[in-house]
């Protein structure tokens, strides 16, 4: 039988420091951002952040001095990615190489990908997107069809991806795709490709979800050349390095925190005089929130120190997008007349907004029903 | 985990283990005489108390793998409660040689000090949780006009004990006094919540150890039980249920752990409510799921499952049920205010003195 794993972390005291820093930073920078805008948490885009974050060093700050990063801790990178969440800063433009690109790079790029990129990225300047979802592979991701052939000096891909977060703005896209076999080989003959989306051949055609953003976007490839060095890892490997990669995020702080920005408002308005079901419907949402962040953090001190929480990971995860998805419609059940529109703007447009937003949260990243099953054969039920 | 920690839960482990054994095989009275006596033999009854006075020495993590295993194999005597007594014995620094100490709740207290002699008088309800027939005290924590105290009754000056079972079948009683003397009181600021926060902290560790339980044995059921030719536990439906359920066990262990570390740490409100909280909220779906998985068999007194389940439903009213300590919580959050939510919930987590 599974046993949990949830030691409670020991936050090293130099995160303090680091944590005033950041909060002073954020403070200054994000002075007029309205409560609406900063409820977009990772969804939220602004070059000019980045440049400005990537210059304090707070990007891919894990990585090796030599490319760009500050050899800080995975506990300190937690540090700086809950903040910025907490204060709804616009993190889009480098959130997806900050989170797992980077770390792919370093682990499988080649000598002159991770030159070319790596620094980059850590000054906040170069953005990547993630492709794997397909229009005929969502959850079933080895079905995929997107393939690469070999050509002198390279590989041409044709196909398209679709779903893709940040490839309107993204330079580059780490793809999973096919290299050889045929649909019916699944898991056999993937491998991962970084395509230059600048390339002749490439289009990119955003769509806008039901909030009217436009982040993600379906990504079409014709006879789109890509050079041998962009090859990750070894060709064939790509399906256990991309799940390598998915489950190294399962646990991180934007797995709970995407409604924070609504927890703020509500408890804002609702006051110290708050009625009984305001004030118990607070004191349920602090628990659950509070427990999140316990689990969350022990699954990161433990990943920082050689462990392989791989369950509780997952657990993590789906527990996490289901309290935060769980959070406007318990809100709204209860705002009452103590709380008039007329007194409560900023909390009726976040609530709103993530009323909007809040179905996406348990199909990014691996659907609720994908994460469920993996927890199953956790328990050795699959 | 330190090694001696380890010792302790190894050991605390093997013991219940064998104590299961024994009451399934023989649920009398001498049985549950045996186990006690064992319990007493190991010392677990001294885990909080302090080593100058012959106790184990052992902090709140110790306590948790304690009562976290009580949880676990359903232990049905006040072992927890006897280990909390003794404990606030020692901060009301209050002598106690030997016998059972039981934890107490108490209501209508009415303290009178005679003005001559200087003793106290108690009048009250006390409801307690307790086993045997030995001579038994009582401790309890009264708010009164003079302050919060802890004060120490013997049971045998009860006028009226009324016997209460709780849910699961545990030895609870009502005790009636009037103008009992007491055996010893002293004032301790915080008193009351001093011993209900402890009584909470125990349940949600026995919580998180009960869902562990049928977490365990939920996975063992639909795999060995089949309808329409395979086991149970091959079906989607099944399996997504039991995934929520090791969410909620997941959840409920880490908010345990979280809790007893920062009692070991130092003041440790917030976390307590939050805790037993989360604790309790996880038993309704935790408990439905685990009985609709298990079909008819698991509504049977034969079968384990009610052990566990009953004791979950009991434990949820105990040392305050989820309205209380969502109450608790709401307001001293929304007495901070807004502004300082984030930074209070961080430095809540993060507090890493000592
Ligand atoms: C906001 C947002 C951002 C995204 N960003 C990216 C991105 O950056 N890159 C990227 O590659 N993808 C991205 N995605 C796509 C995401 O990964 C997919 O939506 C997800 O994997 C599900 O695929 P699908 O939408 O095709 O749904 P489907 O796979 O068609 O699923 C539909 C429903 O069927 C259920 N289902 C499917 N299979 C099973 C099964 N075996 N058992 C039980 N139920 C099942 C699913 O759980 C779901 O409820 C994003 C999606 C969203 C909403």
């Amino acid at each position: 039988m599974y046993e949990f794993k949830f030691d409670p972390v020991e936050m090293h005291p130099c995160t303090a420091q680091l944590r005033t820093e950041v909060r002073e930073f954020l403070r200054v920078e994000l002075a007029q951002m309205l409560p609406q805008d900063r409820a977009k948490t990772w969804f939220g885009f602004s070059a000019d952040f980045s440049r400005k974050f990537g210059a304090r060093g707070w990007i891919g700050m894990t990585w090796p001095k030599k490319y760009g990063g500050q050899e800080r801790s995975a506990l300190e990178r937690y540090v700086i990615v809950e903040e910025l969440l907490a204060a709804g800063a616009p993190v889009a433009a480098h959130w997806m190489a900050d989170r797992q690109t980077g770390e792919l790079l370093l682990r499988y790029g080649s000598d002159n990908a991770k030159n070319r990129f790596l620094p980059a990225i850590a000054r906040g300047e170069l953005y990547f997107c993630v492709g794997l979802s397909e229009p005929v592979a969502g959850s079933d991701l080895a079905a995929i069809r997107t393939s690469a052939v070999r050509v002198s000096g390279g590989w041409q891909v044709n196909g398209s991806k679709i779903w893709t977060s940040g490839a309107p703005h993204s330079h580059m896209m780490s793809t999973l795709l096919r290299t050889s076999g045929s649909i019916s080989s699944r898991h056999a003959g993937l491998s991962q490709l970084i395509i230059d989306l600048s390339s002749p051949g490439v289009t990119v055609r955003p769509i806008t979800d039901q909030t009217g953003d436009r982040h993600f976007a379906e990504v079409f490839f014709t006879d789109v050349f890509v050079p041998d060095d962009m090859l990750l890892g070894n060709e064939g490997e790509g399906w256990q390095q991309v799940n390598a990669e998915l489950s190294l995020e399962r646990s991180g702080p934007e797995r709970y925190l995407s409604c924070y920005r609504l927890i703020e408002e509500f408890v804002r308005a609702a006051g110290p005089q708050a009625s009984l079901p305001v004030v118990t419907l607070v004191g349920e949402i602090i628990s659950e929130m509070w427990t999140l962040r316990q689990m969350s953090t022990s699954v990161t001190g433990q990943l920082s120190s050689g462990g392989t929480p791989a369950l509780e990971a997952i657990i993590v995860k789906d527990l996490g997008s289901t309290f935060e998805q769980s959070l406007p419609p318990r809100i709204q059940a209860v705002l009452g007349a103590e709380m008039p529109p007329s007194q409560t703007v900023p909390l009726h447009a976040v609530l709103n907004y993530l009323l909007n937003a809040s179905p996406s949260f348990s199909l990014r990243g691996g659907t609720r029903e994908i994460l469920r099953g993996m927890i199953a054969r956790g328990l050795e039920l699959r | 985990m330190n090694t001696e920690r380890m010792l302790l839960a190894d050991s605390v482990s093997r013991l219940f283990a064998d104590l299961e054994a024994g009451i399934s095989a023989r649920n009398d009275d001498s049985a549950l005489k045996a186990c006690w006596s064992e319990v007493d033999k190991l010392g677990l009854l001294q885990t909080l108390v302090s080593e100058s006075v012959g106790g184990f020495g052992g902090s709140w993590l110790d306590a948790f793998e304690v009562f976290y295993r009580l949880g676990q194999f359903a232990v049905p005597l006040p072992v927890g409660e006897q280990v909390l007594a003794r404990y606030l014995l020692g901060v009301a620094d209050i002598d106690f040689l030997s016998g059972q100490v039981a934890l107490g709740l108490c209501e209508n207290v009415y303290l009178e000090k005679n003005i001559v002699s200087g003793a106290w008088n108690f009048t009250g309800n006390v409801h307690a949780k307790y086993w045997g027939n030995e001579p038994r005290f009582l401790l309890v924590a009264v708010s009164g006009l003079e302050g919060q105290c802890f004060v120490l009754l013997s049971a045998s000056q009860a006028t009226g004990i009324c016997d209460e079972p709780n849910l699961a079948g545990e030895m609870c009683s009502n005790l009636q006094f009037f103008l009992a003397p007491v055996l010893e009181l002293r004032f301790v600021e915080d008193a009351c919540v001093l011993l209900h926060n402890a009584g909470a902290l125990l349940r949600t560790a026995q919580i998180a150890g009960a869902l562990e339980a049928i977490l365990g044995l939920c996975v063992d059921h639909v795999q060995q039980r089949e309808q329409f030719g395979k086991p149970i536990g091959t079906f989607q439906a099944i399996q997504h249920q039991l995934a929520l359920l090791a969410e909620e066990a997941a959840a409920v262990k880490c908010a345990a752990q979280s809790a007893f570390r920062a009692a070991s740490i130092g003041e440790a409100g917030f976390e307590v409510a939050a805790a037993k909280l989360r604790a309790n909220r996880a038993i309704t779906p935790a408990t439905s799921i685990a009985h609709q998985v298990h079909g008819a068999i698991g509504f049977t007194m034969e079968h384990s499952l009610h052990r566990f389940t009953q004791r979950l439903w009991s434990w949820r009213s105990d040392f305050g049920n989820d309205r209380y300590w969502a109450e608790q919580l709401g307001k001293l959050v929304l007495m901070q205010g807004a502004e300082h939510l984030w930074s209070n919930l961080i430095q809540r987590g993060d507090n890493t003195n000592g």
